[in-house]
């Protein structure tokens, strides 16, 4: 049977992201995954390694259930027709947002040449509105690697927008 | 540094100059979206039936959600990054160092729910029914359904263990027949009284203690739900099997709606450690077949029996 030390460094990339996906916050997904080690660690001598890291998996999908289970509680999630293109699509904020649909369509086949993480930084940044720090805390990278992959983005948007346009606006 | 952060500023303002007000709208338009928890969740498994379908639908129309959906698990940004890693190690080892205690912050939260609600309750008469209302109220509210429950600290005995079938501590909850009778009646509120020794001992994982406790008011409160459940479940922990099954069997048939799904959870974690494994798939295939909290782990539970791993056990 492997050390703990050793199961721990192997397997944490991978339980890391699954928890991530599950419950979408990198502070939670941080939470739980140390717990599911520390279920391991506590029961690590009737653990069959060849059981991991699905072990650790199930135990992170049970917290993460009971996390939602927990928010939707407390918070008593959004409801229908709470966020924006939610409800009839003849609704008046769906009409008027047809200019907007437009130009969210022309951003996102203008950056679909682009890395993951440049076109997730230019939608954080120009459709969501987040700040760098905010970004950098959301994908779990530097406020300076953020920076970097918004210049190469805006750089990308600049040289596929055509020269008249904006003219208007000015 | 400078330059490049002066040009990425330019060039930003720049363009939402060129962008004009459809860009202004589109923000304003895209700050209704779903949290981005939500929408990273959303490929995952853990997020709630009406929850998935309201982010489908929303998704199906919001293109840029749609992108995030798939961006935000590129590998490069689901990376644990060096920060995190030193945090998960560092509440490993808290964890490690308190040795047997829950180490989450919500585990640390329902432990306060616990300690206001023994206060209240050696308060004078009065004060004591409209505690163990709030109590109550509050734990259906917010902690109803377990947040994150705590690791057995008596690990079950079976040789290997799947996942599926983990034994942990359920939440300390009161059935609402049991609050609404001690708004009034004498007898109720000795009930609590009664019952507080018992669910203190269990709170402290002191299950031996516990199940004795619990034993002792059996006949005294024949159809105390609390008493068979959490009695039961404390023998499971100090692995009496079959004190636990009896237990729990008893607590099936007081049939109290609120509990039924959690006493039919823990029988089949009794039966599967007593080592009946097709009484414990009869449990667990019942939960599978029905629509509550435990029916996803009641549907791997069944699974988990049914493999060889899985109906291993030593008494």
């Amino acid at each position: 049977m492997g050390d703990f030390e050793t199961l721990y460094s192997q397997h944490l990339p991978a339980v890391f992201r699954y928890a991530l996906k599950c419950v979408g916050r990198r502070d939670i997904a941080e939470e739980i995954v140390a717990e599911a080690f520390l279920a391991l660690y506590r029961n690590f001598d009737r653990i069959d390694p060849a059981q991991l890291p699905g072990w650790l998996i199930t135990v992170v999908k049970n917290r993460a259930v009971d996390y939602w289970r927990r928010v939707q509680l407390e918070q008593r999630n959004p409801a229908a027709g709470q966020w924006g293109d939610q409800g009839a699509s003849d609704s008046p904020t769906v009409r008027a947002a047809a200019g907007e649909r437009e130009l969210e369509r022309w951003l996102i086949e203008s950056c679909a040449n682009l890395k993951p993480v440049h076109r997730a930084c230019l939608l954080l940044r120009f459709v969501r509105d987040m700040t760098r720090e905010e970004i950098a805390r959301e994908l779990g990278i530097t406020e300076n690697q953020v920076k970097g992959a918004l210049q190469f983005a805006f750089e990308n948007l600049r040289k596929a927008l055509p020269e008249s346009a904006g003219r208007e606006n000015k | 540094m400078t330059n490049h952060q002066d040009q990425t500023e330019a060039w930003e303002r720049e363009l939402a100059v060129r962008l004009g007000t459809p860009l202004e709208q589109l923000r304003a338009q895209r700050a209704h979206c779903p949290p981005l928890e939500s929408v990273r969740a959303l490929s995952g498994d853990a997020l709630p039936e009406q929850m998935k379908t309201e982010l489908e639908q929303h998704i199906e129309q919001c293109a840029s959600c749609r992108v995030l959906s798939t961006d935000l698990h590129d590998e490069e940004l689901t990376a644990t990054s060096p920060a995190e890693a030193q945090r998960i190690r560092a509440r490993l080892s808290a964890g490690m160092e308190e040795g047997g205690k829950a180490s989450s912050a919500t585990a640390r939260s329902r432990q306060k729910v616990g300690r206001s609600f023994w206060t209240l309750l050696l308060r004078p008469a009065l004060v004591v029914a409209a505690g163990i209302l709030l109590f109550v109220w509050i734990s259906r509210l917010g902690t109803r359904a377990p947040a994150t429950p705590p690791i057995a600290q008596v690990p079950p005995p079976v040789a290997t263990i799947p996942a599926a079938l983990l034994l942990e501590m359920p939440e300390i909850r009161m059935s609402p027949a049991t609050v609404l009778l001690s708004r009034g009646e004498h007898s109720a509120q000795q009930y609590l009284k009664d019952l507080a020794p018992a669910l203190e001992a269990y709170r402290a994982a002191d299950y031996s203690k516990a199940a004795a406790q619990f034993a002792a008011l059996e006949a005294k409160h024949p159809k105390g739900i609390e008493v068979f459940f959490y009695g039961g479940v404390s023998r499971l922990h100090a692995k009496q099997h079959a004190g636990a099954i009896r237990l729990l069997v008893q607590a099936n048939a007081l049939r109290d709606a609120d509990f039924a799904d959690e006493v039919s959870w823990y029988l089949g974690l009794a039966h599967h450690r007593a080592g009946d494994t097709a009484a414990a798939r009869g449990q667990f295939e019942k939960l599978c077949a029905g629509k509550s909290e435990f029916s996803s782990r009641a549907c791997e539970a069944a699974k988990a029996v049914s493999s060889p791993a899985g109906s291993t056990v030593s008494r």
